[in-house]
């Protein structure tokens, strides 16, 4: 809707920079959720042979060097005031994309540990420097109104074919599917670099208008407020990316989980799934402002606890039939709505000097380190032979809990409101 | 798939204990759990109902009967003198297997070696017949006579409602013509939601009560919230013909607008399917927004963001 309001009023440099930043991260998250995080497990524990427990180790050891190198570049921005210099972050992004176009065409061809952990630390260093850059291309390319809709766009562009396409994670497969769309990234920023300088002008100084600069969750109360607030966002977005990671490994390693549902052979369950990442995408997106997010967090783990139950319940029933494909599309809606604050929650909570800082905070922090601490954990759970039901217990408590923590906090603040003091 | 879950259920619950039964009547064995094998040259007479476990039919032994699996493991290398019915579990057919009846795979997984035989028909997915036959379809003239009926129903029923709440219903066709997508968005949510943690609460039991309550409750809600999109519907197609009629008649005249909307709209393939799901989404999320219409939609101090 706001894209449109663009259009009619003839400004296209919003328009073309909307476009620009959905598909810039809708492939990065992509090649993120398919190579990055499936195939690297594939690539260890298939090809190579490692043990579980040493494939959790190298997961770590990516998770933190990513995280440290992420930490390290937002703060060099922040430093040198690079967090707003669009034409820096957009050379970044290209500089990026041909690292991994390189890694990705490399990943088939590995066949030992010592490189495996050569991969590993490369990919960590180009993954580590583009996470601020492109999550700090917001404050120039999207509109603060038009944030819940560029968000719902690139989780769904991102979700929606990894679905339908990526039903077979080898790394093999993995690499022959992705390595021409990286290709076809790098040729598309070409133009964008080296294009119509009169384009470039414009949309490096979109940051300094108002519609822009300033996320809508920035408020001009005192600093610790905004502070808590950030960090609350950190918690929850922690809570609930560790929760679908612990899950999602132990779910994909079960035959009786998956089989009729992400690895369905029909091509319509594939399709049921795909169009259930749009549906909570568009969800979330049109959500994301009116509810608030404390709401739509209370909603998503609200999701995880039901969702964890029914598996719990299932194992315990019949842990030797197949489950449906309905669990999986409540799943998938639940990760697409959480996926879709995560693209634009950070910048909603920065300015253009804060925004490289707060979302290499907000996306290592959160996200990252819930996904990876979770994935070794879940690893060496399954390599402790943790039962199936006792797993999902752990997983259904942990999400109830946080949920009724949500919706308390919710309550008192509302009763709050009604009693003033 | 529902219907045939119950039906087999209930045949393995009153087949329960059957295994011995008096000649004449149906013969069943029911497997549970544990391994189990039916070795060359062993003839099991009547029915098998796998629930769990393992099964293994070596090749030279007979099935005299049919095979119903709602879990576990089946390896049939030998021959099964009925059909087989597969609702979930897995159905291996070896290379000597032979089945004579039909082979109905409507869940689970069905592995075929090359060698196996099936005499009957191997049906698939949409193709499984319920037992019992398809229900037959309606007419046209039943359907429209149906439809005109309904359509009558609810359109009395928005005019009370209206009239007896107007100011209600007003702030939920408000919500609705003000925030059509946040509307549809809530609904969405709740309608995938609620259904499924009533699935669950049903699953324990002793929730059963408060389950069926929650159904009623969220049928309620959609039932208004539908009648509120009647009154916006009604109040856009009065605008649009320059009339103002009372929110009642409006509400009535909307019904049926929608009602014959909602019905042509249904049969179209895929999109018919969309189309009504949204408008159920968008009615269910505005009577949720606006509290059943005790508060306007939009509130007026803005979002509430993250405190």
């Amino acid at each position: 809707m706001e894209l449109w309001r663009y259009a009619c009023q003839g400004r296209w440099s919003v328009v073309l920079g909307y476009g620009l930043f959905v598909a810039i991260m809708a492939v990065g998250y992509f090649y993120n959720l398919t190579f990055v995080q499936l195939g690297l497990v594939d690539l260890g524990t298939r090809v190579i042979g490692l043990s579980a427990g040493a494939m959790a180790a190298h997961v770590v050891l990516f998770a933190v060097a990513t995280a440290g190198v992420a930490l390290l570049a937002a703060v060099v921005m922040q430093r040198h005031a690079w967090s707003s210099d669009f034409l820096i972050k957009i050379r970044v992004v290209f500089g990026v994309v041909l690292i991994q176009t390189a890694l990705t065409a490399a990943a088939p061809w590995i066949q030992t540990e010592g490189a495996l952990l050569a991969w590993i630390v490369t990919c960590s260093v180009a993954m580590g420097i583009a996470t601020p850059s492109t999550f700090a291309l917001a404050v120039d390319l999207v509109p603060v109104r038009a944030r819940g809709s560029a968000a719902a766009l690139i989780t769904a562009g991102s979700f929606a074919p990894a679905a339908l396409l990526a039903s077979d994670w080898r790394i093999d497969t993995l690499a022959r599917q992705l390595l021409p769309l990286m290709v076809l990234g790098a040729v598309s920023l070409v133009p964008v670099l080296w294009g119509r300088l009169e384009l470039l002008r414009q949309l490096s100084t979109q940051h300094r208008l108002s519609e822009f600069s300033r996320g809508w969750l920035v408020s001009d109360g005192p600093r610790t407020g905004r502070d808590r607030r950030f960090a609350a966002a950190l918690l929850l977005m922690f809570g609930v990316y560790f929760i679908d990671s612990l899950g999602f490994l132990r779910i994909v390693a079960t035959p009786t989980l998956v089989i009729h549902t992400w690895q369905a052979q029909d091509l319509q369950t594939l399709v049921l799934i795909a169009g259930a990442h749009v549906l909570g995408a568009a969800i979330a997106g049109v959500l994301y402002r009116p509810l608030g997010l404390e709401a739509l967090f209370a909603w998503i783990f609200g999701i995880f606890t039901i969702l964890h139950l029914f598996y719990a319940v299932h194992s315990l029933i019949v842990p030797d039939s197949y489950i449906g494909f309905g669990t999986s599309m409540l799943y998938a809606i639940a990760v697409s709505m959480y996926t879709t604050m995560n693209f634009a929650i950070w910048a909603d909570l920065s300015t253009p000097r804060t925004i490289a800082l707060n979302s290499a905070l907000g996306v290592v922090l959160s996200a990252w380190m819930a996904t990876f601490l979770s994935t070794a954990l879940a690893l060496s759970w399954s390599g402790g032979e943790l039962p199936l039901r006792a797993h999902f217990d752990v997983l259904a408590a942990l999400s109830m809990m946080l949920f009724l923590a949500v919706a308390g906090h919710m309550l008192l603040q509302g009763w709050r409101r009604a009693v003033p003091s | 798939m529902r219907v045939r879950w119950i039906v087999v259920c209930a045949v393995a619950i009153l087949a329960a204990g059957c295994t011995e039964s008096e000649p004449g009547l149906s013969r069943f064995t029911i497997v549970s759990s544990g391994q189990h094998t039916l070795r060359a040259a062993d003839q099991l007479d009547g029915n098998l109902v796998l629930l769990g476990g393992h099964m293994d039919i070596e090749s030279g032994a007979r099935v005299d009967g049919s095979l119903a699996m709602l879990s576990g493991t089946v390896m049939l290398d030998g021959q099964m003198r009925g059909n087989a019915a597969l609702i979930n579990g897995t159905l291996t057919l070896g290379p000597n297997a032979e089945v004579d009846g039909s082979v109905d795979v409507g869940g689970g997984l069905l592995q075929r070696a090359p060698g196996a035989r099936i005499n009957g028909a191997l049906r698939t997915g949409s193709d499984v017949k319920l037992l019992g036959g398809a229900p037959r379809a309606p007419s046209l003239a039943e359907r429209a006579w149906r439809g005109l009926v309904g359509t009558l129903i609810l359109a009395l029923l928005a005019y009370t409602l209206v009239r007896l709440w107007p100011r209600q219903f007003a702030r939920v066709a408000s919500a609705i013509r003000q925030e059509p997508a946040v509307s549809a968005a809530v609904g969405a949510l709740t309608g995938i939601v609620v259904p499924a943690l009533l699935v669950l609460m049903a699953l324990t039991i002793l929730l059963i009560p408060i389950a069926f309550a929650g159904v009623l409750v969220l049928i309620g809600l959609a039932t208004y919230g539908w009648v509120g999109l009647a009154l916006a519907v009604g109040r856009w197609a009065a605008a649009a013909l320059e009339r103002r009629p009372p929110a009642a008649v409006a509400a009535a005249i909307g019904m049926a607008v929608q009602m014959v909307l909602t019905i042509l709209v249904g049969t179209l393939p895929v999109v018919g399917g969309i189309v009504t799901a949204l408008a159920v989404a968008v009615a269910l999320g505005s009577a949720i927004l606006t509290g059943l219409g005790a508060r306007a939609y939009p509130p007026a101090q803005g979002n509430p963001g993250l405190s």
